[in-house]
């Protein structure tokens, strides 16, 4: 019976990989600005997870649970060495992820969107989280809500407050 | 400035490529499978048959459905095959994992992309097991020697797939493989570095053991092959015996 329940980790934790390893890994990436230490934490991410759930964890929401671990290595990590920064449009297109923009109108938006990505770096790092959690890793209010524990509302509003905080350190930047 | 909200959607967008490469995705993908297995085997616990079937049905599911098919099952025939899957060079098992399991899946790939995957996925397995060897200071002359052979196998394998491909005209996917095989060897540079050594020094210490006559008599191989093409190229003039054969029915 343990045998058949070890057997069934090993099997759901490798489709959960197949189906999570992108997300943590540009979540990651996109909060360290470090292609090679976005490896090594998704990696990190997901020994973590695994043993913790061989060791007889229960796992509610496993996309959930496994951003708040990729979360709390990053926390560790920027403790123990550098902080990090957003990764920046420059390191984007360096890395082969974003293509190069050609027409004016393609510009102003590289412009617009380099500047935000900037700004976006110097807020508290709790306003940062919520909105590369919401525009970048594209997940909603409720899914956001159970990565970090807190409720759908809480976080509608701590979005509402971090646009703000971004806006008001655009403008003052302006 | 656009309204804030719009710019961040649009950069969200615009960011969605950055993601690993299959590459990168299988190379991490097959260290945690090589970090559950050794987890589980520290824990004592054996991993059964259904694991192993389903691990690699998940893996095949991916490339094509019609992938499961009966030699899968004579594949599976008993837990030890599942512990060959971990296992490293030196252990008794992985003759049968790379003589008996990796060949059964290659057998299971029915065009030569899926076969060129699989070689990617088998060059990259090559190089965990070198390094993980190394980590445990077990990496000794004879097992460089073994994985590069290995290594240098697959590789020509998947050079032969690349090959085919490109006389397909199938492009893409020749430049999907391209990428994915030099990222992969990128991802194992180091480790490259020191099979290679290890085999360009060994290869020295072969020639330097050779006699003077084995020297000597080396170009005079050369030699001979160069005749003997010369001469097949000089055959037909010399053999066209036709018009004599056509003289003498006559």
């Amino acid at each position: 019976m343990a045998n058949q329940s070890n057997n069934s980790i090993i099997v759901e934790f490798i489709n959960t990989y197949d189906q999570y390893s992108d997300k943590i890994f540009r979540h990651v990436y996109f909060r360290t600005g470090d292609r090679e230490k976005a490896f090594d934490l998704m990696q990190e991410t997901f020994t973590k997870t695994f043993l913790y759930i061989k060791g007889g964890a229960k796992v509610e929401n496993i996309q959930a649970f496994l951003y708040k671990v990729a979360n709390n290595l990053m926390i560790d990590e920027g403790k123990k060495n550098q902080k990090y920064k957003l990764v920046s449009l420059e390191q984007l297109e360096e890395d082969g992820f974003m293509p190069g923009v050609d027409d004016s109108d393609e510009i102003k938006q590289k412009i617009d969107a380099e500047t935000v990505l900037l700004k976006l770096g110097q807020i508290p790092a709790q306003y940062q989280q919520v909105i590369v959690l919401r525009y970048v890793d594209e997940l909603s209010p409720k899914e956001i809500a159970r990565i970090l524990g807190e409720s759908e509302n809480a976080i509608r509003v701590k979005i509402h407050r971090s646009l703000k905080q971004l806006r008001k350190t655009i403008e003052n930047h302006e | 400035m656009n309204d804030i909200e719009q710019i961040l959607q649009d950069l969200g967008g615009r960011t969605q490529k950055a993601k690993m490469s299959p590459a990168e995705k299988n190379h991490y993908r097959n260290k945690l499978m090589q970090f559950m297995e050794k987890a589980d085997a520290a824990a004592g616990l054996k991993p059964s048959l259904a694991t192993f079937s389903e691990i690699f049905r998940s893996f095949f599911r991916k490339m094509n459905p019609a992938f499961l098919a009966a030699p899968l099952a004579l594949a599976i025939g008993t837990g030890v095959v599942f512990a060959a899957q971990s296992a490293l060079p030196g252990n008794p098992l992985y003759g049968l994992k790379i003589n008996v399991i990796e060949q059964v899946q290659t057998g299971l790939a029915v065009s030569n992309y899926q076969k060129a995957k699989l070689d990617i996925v088998f060059v990259d397995r090559r190089l965990l097991e070198a390094e993980a060897l190394a980590e445990q200071n077990k990496l000794t002359g004879e097992l460089k020697h073994e994985l590069y052979l290995h290594f240098e196998e697959k590789s020509a394998e998947l050079m032969k797939e690349i090959d085919s491909l490109k006389n397909d005209h199938d492009d893409a996917a020749v430049t999907e493989l391209n990428s994915s095989f030099d990222q992969t060897l990128q991802l194992h540079d180091k480790i490259i570095g020191v099979l290679r050594e290890d085999f360009r020094t060994r290869v020295e210490g072969e020639a330097s053991k050779n006699t003077p006559a084995t020297i000597i008599k080396e170009p005079a191989q050369e030699l001979d092959a160069d005749n003997r093409k010369t001469q097949l190229q000089e055959e037909p003039a010399v053999l066209s015996p036709l018009p004599q054969i056509e003289t003498e029915e006559e």
